[in-house]
């Protein structure tokens, strides 16, 4: 989109630099743009509509790079924390986060985040940010911390946005591999986190804990199948094994079946056969 | 700063990408400004002799590139190589600067017989595009490379000016590229493998039934086995996935491949980026390997 700027405009954005704001919203930033103009939300619909904001939803509008109308010229992640972050916690994760962590070499037009609040629009998959679909997972855990393996991003003294790091990443991947790609996308991208280092074995026991005993085992056999096994034996309490319920490796995989592989140690039924998730991990070593 | 510009790029250079763009869903502006960065260092490296056919090809997603397939990877760039390089003189070959883009190889890392550059960073000054300021990675296996090199026009793929000069670089065989993908699918499972080794099948066909030829046929399974060796003899783990193929093994995950990726979901063959058209049809990759390649191995 083309970018004509009126004097009024000019000043709405300088004002939003002063107060360091990177998206303005409607219901925070009313008073200072009233003294611009009498209704604030006629003015930044008319700005998105000559390419002066770029309009988020929501009441939400992304200040464009100066010149250029088209999203495509902002990072789309701090537009996606001006949408999201106002209505509760969430983070960058999943399939996004294991192609930011390069820890795939695919990549997708969307965006994959967890958030800790109810939405609609989000669980509908109709929303949209920068011309990103952002496709979610809700959960009521408290799994949101910089202890957990939660990362605040700065692109610059106003933009920033929640990422998973990449060990909590790719722990992640166990617990919802629907939002994650294709499973042989993110069993490779264990391989490749081990072979770079970018996965933390500890850690990684320390985020499955906080998500449940299912991801627990699950992230126990596979620090076993990358040779990795004894960090998790001694990180991994023996309770988590101890429920009489099997754990399916893959969450959205294949209903459990007798013929299927039992792991004995960790209760986990390999509804992908282990010989196909040892080969994916091995690719590129 | 290098003599002359690899880059020859208009000034609406970033309206391009973003109209490019819009044409193809799947595909993002960073993607674009990160491939154009990665064509800059493989027509750096053939500059400057590292790429030069005798000792270092192309391969991968890049080399496939250059034979007309549309499918592209996003993030790695993978070269082969007779003899093992020296790791700072290529690190010196890598990096490049000119007033359009620099290009800087940062910490390598020593796998079984391959080293990789992650990252390499770039600055594309000719973009204000997000995106412009990021990351590629390039890898250099020496486990071999079996056949001469095949010189091809680097084709970029992009309907816009790009580079200064049209070049040629050198790529892998073709048919050393397909028994590469055939031994990677048998051994690793990956999607991509799969349709890559499709569409070497339908260039075959393209190229006269090239299949059908006996020599061809010698030529692919010598090569495939001598693939396999040099795999049995990166590391035990994969000396064990080789020696766990047996013939009938090698044939099932060629006739039965949603088997061998997601049983359940066929997800991998979904996941890949085109640069060029859309996927290619499911039904089409699965006749391609069954009418060429398992004759092709098996009869």
């Amino acid at each position: 989109m083309s970018q004509s700027l009126t004097t009024r405009d000019a000043e709405v954005i300088v004002g939003a630099q002063r107060r360091r704001r990177n998206v303005l919203v409607l219901s925070e930033d009313s008073d200072w743009l009233r003294e611009l103009h009498p209704r604030p939300k006629d003015l930044l619909l008319r700005m998105a509509g000559r390419g002066a904001l770029i309009k988020l939803g929501a009441g939400r509008y992304a200040i464009p790079v100066l010149g250029h109308g088209e999203a495509a010229y902002k990072a789309w992640q701090p537009m996606l924390h001006g949408r999201l972050a106002a209505l509760g916690d969430y983070y960058l994760g999943f399939f996004s986060a294991l192609a930011e962590h390069r820890l795939t070499d695919l990549a997708e037009p969307f965006a994959t985040v967890l958030v800790g609040f109810g939405s609609r629009q989000l669980q509908s998959g109709e929303l949209e940010v920068a011309g990103r679909q952002v496709r979610s997972v809700r959960t009521r855990r408290r799994v949101f911390s910089s202890e957990l393996g939660i990362e605040v991003v700065r692109l610059s003294r106003s933009e920033m946005y929640m990422r998973s790091n990449p060990t909590r990443t790719l722990v992640d991947c166990l617990w919802h591999p629907e939002l994650s790609g294709a499973t042989e996308t993110w069993v490779t991208a264990w391989g490749r986190g081990m072979r770079y280092e970018q996965l933390d074995p500890v850690a990684a026991c320390g985020y499955a804990l906080a998500l449940g005993p299912a991801v627990a085992r699950r992230t126990g056999l596979m620090l076993d199948l990358l040779g990795a096994g004894e960090v998790a034996r001694a990180q991994l309490p023996s309770r988590v094994r101890r429920s009489d319920r099997v754990t399916l490796m893959i969450a959205d995989g294949l209903p459990a079946v007798e013929e299927m592989e039992l792991d004995p140690f960790w209760r986990v039924r390999l509804n992908v056969p282990r010989d196909r998730i040892e080969g994916w991990l091995l690719y590129g070593k | 700063m290098a003599s002359e510009p690899i880059l020859a790029i208009e000034a609406n250079i970033d309206d391009q990408i973003v109209q490019f763009c819009k044409a193809r869903p799947g595909l993002t502006e960073e993607q674009v400004v990160r491939d154009i960065a990665r064509i800059v260092c493989i027509v750096n490296l053939v500059r400057n002799g590292t790429l030069d056919g005798k000792n270092t090809v192309l391969c991968g997603g890049m080399a496939m590139r250059c034979l007309d397939s549309p499918r592209m990877s996003v993030f790695d760039g993978d070269t082969s190589s007779r003899r093992e390089p020296d790791p700072e003189v290529l690190r010196d070959a890598i990096s490049y600067e000119d007033e359009e883009i620099a290009i800087k190889a940062g910490p390598l890392q020593h796998g079984d017989e391959l080293i990789t550059f992650r990252p390499i960073e770039y600055d594309a000054r000719f973009s204000e595009l997000r995106g412009a300021k990021d990351e590629f990675s390039l890898s250099v296996s020496h486990r071999g490379v079996e056949c001469p090199e095949l010189w091809r026009p680097l084709n970029h793929r992009y309907p816009f000016p790009l580079l200064a000069e049209d070049l040629e670089v050198p790529i892998m065989d073709p048919d050393e590229i397909m028994a590469e993908k055939i031994v990677a699918w048998w051994l690793f499972g990956h999607a991509k493998h799969y349709n890559d080794i499709a569409f070497l099948a339908g260039r075959m066909v393209q190229e006269g039934r090239r299949d059908r030829e006996p020599e061809v046929k010698t030529m692919v399974t010598g090569l495939i086995e001598k693939k396999l060796t040099r795999n049995r003899d990166v590391s035990a783990n994969l000396a064990s996935r080789v020696d766990a193929l047996s013939a009938s093994e090698r044939r099932r995950r060629l006739e039965q491949p949603e088997d061998h990726v997601d049983p359940d979901q066929r997800k991998g063959f979904n996941s890949l980026a085109y640069l060029h058209g859309s996927r290619p049809d499911r039904t089409d990759v699965d006749r391609l390997v069954q009418r060429v390649v398992l004759p092709l191995l098996f009869d």
